[in-house]
């Protein structure tokens, strides 16, 4: 049976008269499902998904300010339509759905890129089978998940989920209620809630690149100071800069192209990517994401527009290389020694050298 | 053990940032020179500190200890709390809610902490005296 998958990376139904960025589930300016996650995004990590399920018509609606971050994360074979407004993802879909039908596809998979939804394709569809319905919506024990499976014969007009009810629905929607993991990924709480579970295991995201040693993962391009310490469990992604004396622990995840001064400590944090934290600072219970940090104990969210605390740096993507292998991480040697306690300047962080030395040698 | 010494408490400005540290510094230089001076900062007002503020504060710290006296920081809000916790400076610190216990625990930590009443306070604004810089002094 030929099946196609639609994923709206925008606004929710009813919020699609606001544009989007009114809406939570963003961080930093870009929707949380497209921000990388121990080294990979929840919409990469959903198109993984998709494909494991053996769909390979997968197309993406998005708003068109988030070309570049998308089309960074997309295989080859995924095509993206982007938008000029926000809230003409859901017109998209309705299009894209169309051409699917087209093409031949008799059962589509909508979903919106909002909840992360660990969702089992087969009992789905069986599901919708057995109820011989339209559309399914998927539930978990809180409400809908932003999950629908769309049969192209007998659709109602239209498959933008709060406007089906006025439509003539032929046949009436019951839901399908999911047992399997679901975080809803409203604001940086779930984001650290995500990381801290698959740390865990208690959800089927594995952190990207290679266990050095039990609980921490470090990815390709990593350079790791030998005088930094990692404590389990952590993540060090792809590209990752970490100086002399800095601590990364309690799981901390330090997202591609990330740095990390000397002496600081980060614990039970998220570092997004491409953000570079300052020398002899102490992070906890946060998540920060260029010059923005969200503090969880304080429930604050602040700008820092001072680079000796904190400051991001636009970082291209290199296109998803899903089948290389990992190389081994870098580690760094110091040539400069520094005392105190407390820098004050990036200047003043030792220099710092690739090296082919084991990072835990001592 | 009340001493008569007084506790100057000084309002911090809505930013706290390296174009202001100057100005600031000017302000409080003639506290420093007093002798086991003793200084609450006010942050209820300050939305806004950076690292040049931080140093101004570790600034003030080694300049009040050269002295035997001690700067005590009050009313904090979030934002520069995140910011004291995160250049480490709040361990430097004891940080108050407010004004008044800041300035009560100059005269001893059990006061504050069991309630009692530690004498009458009076308040004597700097102004009065002809001085300058918006901050105030309370009796010890």
């Amino acid at each position: 049976m030929l099946m196609g998958a639609i994923l709206i990376v925008g606004p929710n139904a009813s919020n699609s008269d606001k544009p989007f960025s009114d809406t939570h589930e963003r961080l930093g300016g870009n929707p949380i499902t497209c921000v990388e996650l121990l080294g990979k995004s929840i919409l990469q990590r959903t198109i993984s998904r998709l494909e494991h399920y053996g769909l390979n018509d997968i197309s993406i609606v998005a708003d068109g300010n988030l070309s570049s971050l998308i089309s960074s994360q997309l295989p080859r074979k995924v095509q993206a339509d982007f938008v000029r407004e926000p809230m003409d993802v859901w017109t998209a879909a309705q299009k894209k759905f169309g051409d699917l039908k087209e093409k031949g596809s008799e059962v589509v998979v909508l979903i919106r890129m909002g909840a992360y939804v660990e969702f089992n394709l087969k009992q789905l569809l069986e599901f919708h089978r057995d109820k011989q319905q339209s559309i399914t919506p998927m539930h978990d024990s809180h409400g809908p998940v932003d999950i629908w499976l769309l049969s192209a014969s007998n659709t109602p007009r239209t498959i933008i989920p709060d406007r089906v009810e006025g439509s003539k629905v032929p046949s009436p929607m019951v839901p399908f209620l999911s047992q399997s993991y679901v975080n809803r990924l409203t604001g940086a709480r779930d984001l650290r809630r995500l990381v801290v579970d698959a740390f865990f295991a208690r959800c089927e995201i594995r952190p990207m690149g290679h266990q050095v040693k039990t609980g921490v993962w470090v990815d390709e391009g990593a350079q790791i100071h030998r005088r930094a310490r990692l404590v389990a469990p952590a993540y060090i992604g792809q590209d990752v800069k970490v100086q002399s004396d800095a601590v990364i622990t309690r799981c901390t995840n330090l997202e591609r192209g990330s740095e990390v001064g000397y002496g600081t400590v980060v614990e039970d944090t998220s570092v997004l990517t491409g953000t570079c934290l300052g020398t002899g600072l102490d992070l906890a219970h946060a998540v920060v994401c260029g010059n923005n940090l969200i503090h969880l104990r304080r429930d604050v969210a602040l700008q820092i527009s001072d680079p000796q605390l904190l400051s991001g740096r636009s970082f291209v993507c290199p296109p998803p290389a899903y089948a290389s292998e990992p190389k081994e991480p870098a580690v760094l040697t110091p040539i400069v020694d520094i005392n105190g306690v407390r820098g004050t300047s990036h200047d003043r962080q030792p220099s710092l050298i690739p090296s082919k030395l084991n990072a835990w040698a001592g | 053990m009340s001493s008569q010494r007084p506790v100057v408490v000084k309002q911090m400005p809505n930013q706290v940032k390296v174009g202001q540290i100057q100005g600031l510094l000017r302000e409080i230089a003639p506290i420093f020179r007093e002798d086991r001076p003793r200084i609450v900062f006010d942050f209820s007002q300050v939305r806004q500190i950076d690292s040049a503020g931080v140093d101004m504060l570790l600034h003030c710290v080694e300049q009040v200890t050269r002295r035997d006296g001690d700067i005590k920081l009050a009313a904090v809000p979030p934002e520069s709390a995140v910011i004291l916790e995160l250049t480490r400076v709040d361990r430097l610190f004891e940080i108050f809610d407010t004004v008044e216990d800041a300035v009560d625990s100059f005269d001893g930590f059990f006061a504050i902490a069991t309630g009692t009443d530690v004498g009458t306070r009076y308040f004597s604004p700097h102004a009065a005296n002809g001085n300058s810089g918006g901050h105030s002094k309370f009796p010890g």
